[in-house]
């Protein structure tokens, strides 16, 4: 909303007559009382220098047809301007005269200059070249009973004028018209608001002019008819003013219109009665069928929800929207009928969200207008405009009702507004305010006042709602700071998510997981939640999107699904380093994937909502990019096993002792990962990530070379089973003893299958019945050996002369120690044999010949 | 004493100071301590030929030997402690240049919204609040029914809202991305009986990409609800949040507004952390940087979660995550947040 600094003054008085406070000063109080100012423009600057130049003379220009020289009296020389415009007025018409030294609002400086040999001396000037219009085809004609010499800005108001921004919440539809800002700012200011001069019509009543059928739909309907009406450019000084406020002046009814809208907030719309239909209107709904062909030529097809004003016969307006093409006011109009009414403000915003119309009318009727005394005076003022500019006169008036809005009564109590501001508001101040803002005060119950707010504030409801009046108006300048702070530590054991109660890993546990990564030396991205469908199907396979949730007003390259997967945020985000930089890229992200599951079956107050609700899963994911073969920045290559790694060791940050396990070629959900490179993690054997190169199709998708080494790995949050506190086990008193078996396998036999399967012999029957024959109270077993990590290290993974092709050479070293003893090689031996052989009878399964070499 | 014995000892003591200074490491002592001194050595043997002299001759003969071992002895311990002194002068003259090449590990980083969301939520833990999150893809009745954005009011266009289609094949369902974390304040108070202290940082949605706008982005909601809460206690706790994450004293002020979940409402400033109030680029002069919404807690709210407004009162506030980020660590541009240049991430290490 823009809001004129001249308009305010002349609704302002103050008994000392010191005006408005200065732009920054008025700028501050109209903040300070709700209405922030987003910004302040000046206007008009150097033009206190135009003055009204009288014709006297127009010659030609002897050295060019298209130019004339015009002699202009000033008020107390004649002076000789070249001019070409064509429409000069003849001798004693009047122009606006810049004088030589006015520097025009465009920044040019005028000179005494010669043009093409005639010295000119200023320049009569056009609107759009004082700023105070968009025309441009000729100069400013101004009237001719004006005198010369006059300053074109003491003749016309607002040539000089700062202009606010408001940013005017939906709350304050009374702020959308310069009377309203004046209301408030009168309060704040202690300033007394005189309005503009209202015209009461006295005409002969016209019951058929306005029919309302609707009644639910519109509170109130005046109607006034007038005749004689000579449509025609407004003056100046209203051209002028709507200039200012970003409006075009289009003619003179048409401009009374905007200039009250501009005014008091109340939008109103003026017919051409001539073209209606039994020159008469009904408000009604729109009948199934019926078009409408709006002002800017659009054609609607209407519901009959929409409210429309019709005439006898068809609808003319989308009633508080916008105007119909046929019906509206040109030139050649003399009849006019007047509209100002209030309009049901939900089902009017439905309309013109519907028909994707939003108008300074609209605007204002959703947002609820004036449906008493500021309606009526809104129609005497246009009304007395209308009689005075256009010289129609009235032939009739009708006010059709509907039904209007109940204004409720609200009891306000003085204790509690000053216990909810935590300031010390009298009653006398808060009663000031309240009766200054026209809120009727009833307070012969000292401790209960009863309050009937004016109809210009349909925000007005309840007791909050004048207690915010008070705390506006008296200012937050004064409140104090006082707290009654607990200081107790606050928790962050909150799940991640409400309606996920038990079994998430809690925020702290979350950010030490994230902690752990970063210390893996990866740097944290935030991804967009959008994805692309066709990347996620990449990805994961089309058949992810049935199950994806989808936007229904996507924004354009914002993708328009919810991601499902966090690899494809990431290989953006690696391929914009790439193209960016030849550094390694090392990144993780912990965020959430969307999708359609199972519902929630959680018990509690929000459970029905949250049956609604798609899945959120929290996930942890990993991607390295670097030239294969390179040493990452003194981290070793980037391979799989790095990932692994990382993996591991950040499961372990957080208290969880996690392995890793083969992944199948096929397994549907890893297809974004090359089918021979990959890898599960697993803790307590249930799977809960997963890792490996990056698919060599997806490297193409997303144009990354082919040389570079792009790994990816992946943890399912949600599936972390708690970690329990760390418990001691006893360090080992008496020195281990180390087997090295090296075995001849497959290729294709995964070393994590193996370590399992020596690690199910060692505790397999076949052992302990070893450790029982060994007849020991505490008999040697598979343990970590003294140098080791593991009770099985896998040492080498040998390929090459020696073994055959397809085959491996797989060098373990087992540990074995007893508790309170030093063993001994000779049962130490008898053991061992016995779990090799167990041990590779199980593998035999997947490879027949595996064997020990 | 025969002289043959003692000219014998002496000569022994003679080559041994011979072969003594050209041993010049440890392994050649050794070798002569072995030589001389060890079972079968030089010096040993000599003592075995006590037995062989009449017993007026032993004493003097072992008073010469013992000062011949003993001599010997010293002169290999000094030998010693020259070689180890020397070794140690060796040791020390050793130069090396530890300017360069630090081998480190690659560091990582924090994303510093990471870093200003735990900034932020240790200091209303420290104030006693708990922290909270929810679903980003929230119902209409959480994100605005319940919050008093009323159906067909202009309110409800305050935030560009995603909407979000239902489950395929289900019953029509109003769905969003959630707008703000106000959300979170419904689903803590329909969980929690009061008092209810918590702040609730997380993702939220707009409909809106430019250069200070992004379609997601972060926020902060803290909630109170008591008996007895009013305006000033939000601006104390505002206050005190300002002075503890800035570690300034830094004023902070409440300005009319309006927000349908709060009544009264008011946006909040703080004054300038960087130039203290005093007017610079940050704040365009003006000393103030506005920092979100704040409020009473609207008794319609409190009534669509069961809170007795009579009895329990409460307040709100709001603000940005992502510019409190900007803020601290003078980050230019939005966007430099969202397309994880590592670059630009590895300056938050963690």
């Amino acid at each position: 909303m823009l809001i004129s600094r001249v308009w305010l003054e002349e609704l302002l008085i103050d008994a000392a007559e010191q005006g408005l406070p200065d732009d920054a000063a008025l700028s501050a109080a109209i903040t300070a009382v709700g209405l922030e100012v987003e910004g302040v423009t000046r206007y008009g600057q150097g033009l206190e220098s135009i003055v009204v130049g009288e014709v006297r003379s127009i010659g030609p220009h002897p050295q060019a047809d298209r130019l004339r020289v015009v002699e202009l009296f000033d008020g107390r020389d004649t002076l000789a301007v070249v001019c070409g415009a064509p429409n000069v007025p003849p001798p004693g018409g009047k122009v606006a005269l810049a004088p030589v030294g006015t520097t025009l609002p465009g920044g040019l400086t005028l000179t005494l200059r010669s043009v093409r040999g005639v010295e000119s001396h200023g320049m009569i000037c056009s609107e759009q070249e004082l700023g105070i219009g968009a025309d441009h085809e000729g100069i400013l004609v101004l009237p001719p009973e004006w005198t010369a010499g006059d300053r074109l800005v003491d003749r016309v108001p607002g040539i000089i004028d700062t202009v606010f921004e408001l940013s005017v919440t939906p709350n304050r539809p009374d702020a959308l018209g310069h009377v309203g800002v004046a209301r408030d700012l009168a309060v704040k200011l202690r300033r007394m608001l005189v309005v503009p001069p209202l015209q009461e019509p006295r005409v002969d009543e016209l019951p058929q002019l306005v029919t309302i059928t609707a009644p639910e739909r519109c509170g109130r309907y005046f109607g006034y008819a007038f005749e004689g009406a000579r449509v025609g450019p407004s003056p100046l000084w209203l051209r002028v003013r709507l200039h200012r406020l970003g409006l075009r002046p289009i003619n003179d009814v048409v401009d009374i219109t905007n200039l009250v809208l501009m005014e008091w907030g109340q939008p109103l719309h003026a017919f051409d009665r001539a073209t209606l239909a039994e020159r008469r209107v009904v408000v009604r709904h729109a009948a199934a069928g019926e078009t409408l062909r709006t002002l800017d030529d659009r054609e609607l097809e209407l519901r009959p929800e929409d409210l429309v004003i019709a005439d006898a016969v068809a609808p003319q307006a989308l009633a508080g929207v916008m105007g119909g093409h046929g019906s509206g006011v040109g030139p050649q109009t003399t009849t006019l009928l007047l509209e100002a009414a209030w309009f049901a403000p939900s089902p009017l915003r439905n309309t013109a969200r519907h028909h994707q119309i939003s108008s300074d009318s609209s605007h204002r009727f959703e947002r609820g207008v004036d449906h008493g005394a500021g309606l009526a005076m809104a129609v005497k003022r246009a009304y007395g405009l209308i009689e005075s500019l256009t010289g129609a006169r009235c032939v009739g008036g009708h006010l059709a009702e509907g039904q209007r809005p109940a204004v409720p009564r609200i009891v306000l109590r003085p204790a509690r507004t000053r216990m909810v501001l935590g300031m010390d508001v009298s009653d006398a101040e808060a009663k000031r305010i309240l009766s200054a803002l026209q809120i009727d005060v009833d307070d012969s119950d000292p401790a209960r006042w009863v309050c009937d707010p004016p109809t210009h504030r349909p925000d007005l409801v309840r007791e909050e709602d004048l207690i915010e009046e008070v705390m506006r108006i008296h200012g937050l300048d004064e409140l104090p700071a006082v707290a009654c702070m607990p200081t107790a530590y606050g928790e962050a054991s909150a799940p991640t998510s409400l309606r996920e109660p038990g079994g998430v890993l809690s925020r702290a546990e979350q950010d030490r997981l994230v902690d752990a990564l970063a210390a893996e030396g990866l740097h944290e991205v935030v991804g967009f939640a959008f994805a692309d469908p066709d990347k996620l199907a990449r990805v994961q396979g089309s058949q992810v999107l049935s199950a994806a949730v989808r936007l229904r007003n996507p924004m354009r390259g914002f993708g328009g699904v919810l991601r499902t997967h966090l690899l494809p945020g990431l290989l953006d985000a690696a391929a914009l380093n790439v193209a960016r930089h030849a550094r390694s890229v090392r990144l993780f992200e912990v965020g959430r994937v969307y999708r359609w599951g199972e519902r929630p079956a959680g018990e509690g107050p929000t459970a029905a909502i949250d049956r609604s609700l798609p899945q959120e899963s929290l996930r942890a994911s990993v991607l390295l990019v670097a030239a294969r073969s390179s040493d990452d920045e003194g981290a070793g290559p980037v391979d799989g096993r790095a990932m692994g790694a990382i993996l591991l060791d950040a499961l372990r940050h957080v208290g969880l002792a996690a392995r890793l396990a083969p992944a199948a070629t096929d397994d549907p959900e890893l297809t974004h990962l090359h089918p021979g490179v990959r890898g599960r993690v697993t803790i307590e054997g249930q799977p809960v990530g997963s890792f490996g190169a990056v698919h060599p199709e997806l490297l193409d998708a997303w144009d990354l070379p082919q040389g570079l080494a792009v790994i990816y790995g992946e943890l399912a949050v949600d599936a972390l089973p708690a970690a329990s506190a760390v418990r001691f086990v006893a360090l080992p008193r008496f020195p281990a003893t180390s087997r090295d078996l090296s075995l001849d396998l497959s290729v294709e036999l995964p070393a994590a299958v193996v370590v399992g399967a020596i690690e199910a012999a060692a505790s397999g029957a076949a052992a302990r019945a070893e450790q029982a024959r060994l007849s020991l109270e505490d008999p040697p077993r598979l343990a970590v050996g003294d140098a080791g990590q593991q009770a099985v290290d896998v040492v080498e993974d040998y390929r090459g002369k020696g073994v055959a092709d397809g085959r491996r050479a797989l060098l373990l070293r087992l540990g074995y120690r007893a508790t309170e003893r030093s063993v001994t090689d000779d049962e130490v031996q008898s053991l061992h044999a016995v779990i090799v052989a167990e041990a590779l009878a199980a593998l035999h399964a997947r490879d027949p010949q595996a064997r020990a070499r | 004493m025969s002289d043959d014995l003692h000219h014998e000892l002496l000569a022994l003591r003679a080559a041994f100071a011979q072969e003594v200074a050209e041993a010049n490491d440890e392994d050649a002592l050794y070798a002569l301590q072995v030589k001389y001194l060890g079972k079968k050595g030089l010096v040993t043997l000599q003592r075995a030929r006590v037995g062989t002299l009449p017993p007026a001759q032993r004493k003097a003969f072992g008073q010469a030997f013992n000062e011949v071992k003993e001599a010997i002895e010293g002169s290999m311990q000094a030998q010693r402690e020259v070689l180890a002194e020397a070794a140690r002068q060796q040791r020390l003259a050793e130069r090396e240049d530890l300017t360069m090449f630090a081998r480190r590990r690659p560091s990582g980083s924090l994303h510093p919204i990471t870093h200003t969301r735990r900034r932020l939520e240790a200091v209303f833990r420290q104030m006693g609040y708990d922290v909270l999150d929810g679903p980003h893809v929230e119902h209409e009745k959480y994100n605005f029914d319940d919050l008093n954005f009323l159906a067909e009011h202009p309110a409800r266009e305050m935030q560009d809202t995603f909407f979000v289609e239902e489950r395929p094949g289900s019953e029509p369902v109003p769905l969003v991305l959630r707008t703000h974390t106000s959300p979170v304040q419904i689903r803590a108070m329909l969980t929690r009986a009061p008092p209810v202290r918590v702040v609730a940082p997380g993702t939220v949605f707009r409909r809106d990409d430019d250069a200070t706008h992004s379609p997601m982005f972060h926020q902060i909601e803290g909630l109170c609800i008591d008996r007895g809460v009013g305006m000033a206690d939000l601006k104390a706790t505002l206050y005190r949040f300002v002075r503890a994450f800035f570690g300034a004293d830094l004023q902070v002020r409440l300005r009319p507004s309006f927000f349908p979940f709060v009544e009264p409402g008011a946006e909040f400033d703080m004054q300038c952390p960087f130039c203290g109030g005093s007017g610079c680029s940050v704040c365009k002069g003006s000393g103030w940087v506005e920092l979100g919404g704040s409020g009473m807690v609207h008794p319609a709210v409190l009534e669509a979660v069961g809170v007795d407004p009579e009895v329990f009162t409460g307040w709100a506030f709001g603000f940005g995550i992502d510019r409190m980020a900007m803020l601290s660590h003078a980050v230019p541009h939005l966007r430099l947040l969202f397309e994880g240049d590592i670059r630009f991430l590895e300056q938050f290490p963690c």
